[in-house]
């Protein structure tokens, strides 16, 4: 039997392989790709896109370089309108058309993440508050979705923020933020009003103020800055106003249409500065909150900058 | 895990007790060896949400032994060791795929008792990840891993034929990836290795390298 005794050796060594390989490898095959790998790490610039034919969200990174289209509607007929964002991977939508929001991941995976009989009218910007509510405007109101997509309140018609909640009166809202107070405010397009509103009630809101900024600038987009002040920006007159975070004290900080002609959205850079979409020249420009343009080119002009409906920055896990 | 561990021990230790002490030739000085081993490892990273991130792959083991103490039944060897991993992501499918490619080097102690041996190395890793598909990118990070590992060998006069088991943990630095946490990472694997061994001691193989 001596001379077997290598043979049997390895006979023993291949049995172990065949028996311990397995329970080295148990491991699931579900799991995850790994953030960093994916450049997930960096934060990217998201654009809603509502061209005829070419609705789509598309990501840039923080210069401007174009990364790809995260989601297209165009063949079902969706507008994205609105984006906010919910981790460093997610983002909700509100689809105007299709009357519905969607959660869309970054590589593309789509799915319906609300509807509603009462979510029938035109969809602008929405905004996603702390506690994951979702604020999103409905022609002349607002409609309220917690961090689920069940819509509060969950029967009747009257949406969470009404036309007219006492001294506030929404006239074709198109744009929402939360100011450091945890207020909702809405700007009008008509009538160029700043609305405030709290949003502890469990059924509707409660309007705290309404400051008219001005009735002709016909306002398309406004963002909370980290700087404590209210953005606006004015799609008939192309002004950018800076107010306090109720809306209070507007004055125009820019005011060029050769470079920021007919204003649709805005949104706040990491470092401070605004990005502003100009639908005339096809551009998204960059300001800073003195009113002065950064560079002398447009930040980004390319095939999807024509008509851009919002614009959010989704930060890096 | 600790079931894996606790099978292989039980025959590992059937093994040694049955053949370890019987040959003559495990009795002879081993003196400097060289290892190379080859590989199944599993790696987990964990993502900041706390997703975990599975790759199984390739492995590539080299290890240069130098005895420092070395008796009938007992040694104790100081050693470098280069490892190379090359693994896919598990969840990898035709809209996305991820690969990473790991290098890692450093040195560490083994001890040997009769055929079983136990290790203990300290690696500085480079790993580099690609990234294809709705995702395009790529990534180099650095970081540093301790791995133990336990295995059996059987001598086969100047070769040896041996089967390890190898656990490693470490952690990427956020400045290595820009996340907002630090990457925990941790493998296994089990290598089959064949090892030569040079029957010098570490001064006379320098001295007959230099001759």
């Amino acid at each position: 039997m001596e001379q077997y005794k290598d043979l049997r050796f390895i006979l023993r060594l291949l049995l172990a392989i065949f028996l311990f390989a397995p329970l080295v490898a148990c491991n699931n095959n579900s799991g995850s790709y790994y953030a960093a790998a994916l450049g997930l790490n960096k934060a990217r610039l998201l654009v809603a896109v509502q061209n005829t034919n070419s609705n789509q969200v598309v990501s840039y990174d923080l210069n401007g370089k174009l990364l790809g289209v995260v989601a297209d509607y165009s063949a079902i007929g969706g507008v994205p309108r609105g984006i906010s964002v919910i981790d460093g991977l997610r983002f909700l939508v509100p689809l105007n058309g299709l009357d519905r929001i969607d959660m869309i991941q970054l590589d593309g995976t789509t799915s319906i993440w609300t509807t509603n009989v009462q979510y029938t009218g035109t969809l602008y910007h929405s905004v996603r508050d702390s506690s994951g509510n979702i604020y999103s405007i409905e022609t002349n109101t607002l409609e309220k979705f917690d961090s689920s997509g069940s819509r509060i309140p969950t029967t009747g018609a009257t949406p969470y923020v009404n036309t007219t909640l006492g001294a506030c009166t929404l006239a074709v809202p198109r744009s929402v933020v939360i100011n450091s107070n945890g207020q909702l405010v809405v700007v009008s397009n008509t009538s160029g009003a700043i609305a405030v509103y709290t949003v502890t009630g469990a059924t509707t809101a409660v309007c705290v103020s309404s400051t008219v900024l001005g009735a002709g600038i016909g306002a398309t987009a406004m963002i909370f800055h980290s700087d404590g002040s209210l953005y606006i920006a004015g799609g008939t007159n192309s002004n950018i106003y800076k107010a306090s975070a109720t809306g209070t004290g507007g004055a125009s900080i820019f005011n060029n249409t050769a470079i920021i002609s007919a204003p649709s959205s805005m949104v706040e850079l990491p470092d401070g500065t605004i990005l502003v979409s100009s639908t005339t020249t096809a551009s998204i420009e960059r300001i800073n909150t003195v009113g002065t343009r950064i560079g002398t080119t447009s930040f980004i002009k390319d095939g999807f900058t024509a008509n851009v409906s919002a614009m959010a920055i989704i930060q890096g896990q | 895990m600790k079931y894996s561990l606790f099978l292989l021990s039980i025959f590992i230790a059937s093994n040694a007790l049955a053949e370890g002490t019987t040959s003559s030739s495990d009795a002879s000085p081993k003196g400097v060896a060289v290892v190379g081993a080859i590989g199944s490892p599993t790696l987990k990273l964990s993502n900041p949400d706390g997703s975990d991130v599975y790759y199984s792959g390739v492995s590539l083991w080299g290890r240069g032994l130098i005895p420092i103490v070395e008796a009938r039944a007992f040694r104790f060897d100081l050693l470098g060791s280069l490892r190379f991993t090359n693994a896919n992501n598990k969840k990898n499918n035709d809209a996305q795929k991820e690969e990473a490619d790991i290098l890692g080097y450093g040195g560490g102690a083994e001890i040997g008792l009769y055929s079983l041996f136990f290790g203990l190395e300290y690696l500085m890793n480079t790993g580099k990840h690609y990234s294809i598909g709705a995702f395009n990118n790529s990534l180099i990070y650095h970081y540093n891993s301790l791995n133990y590992y336990i295995g059996f060998e059987k001598r086969l006069g100047i070769f040896n034929l041996g089967i390890v088991y190898s656990s490693g943990s470490g952690s990427i630095p956020t400045s290595e990836t820009n996340l907002s946490k630090a990457t925990p990472v941790s493998d296994s694997a089990i290598w089959l290795q064949a090892s030569y061994s040079f029957k010098k001691d570490f001064f006379a193989f320098i001295a007959d390298l230099l001759k």
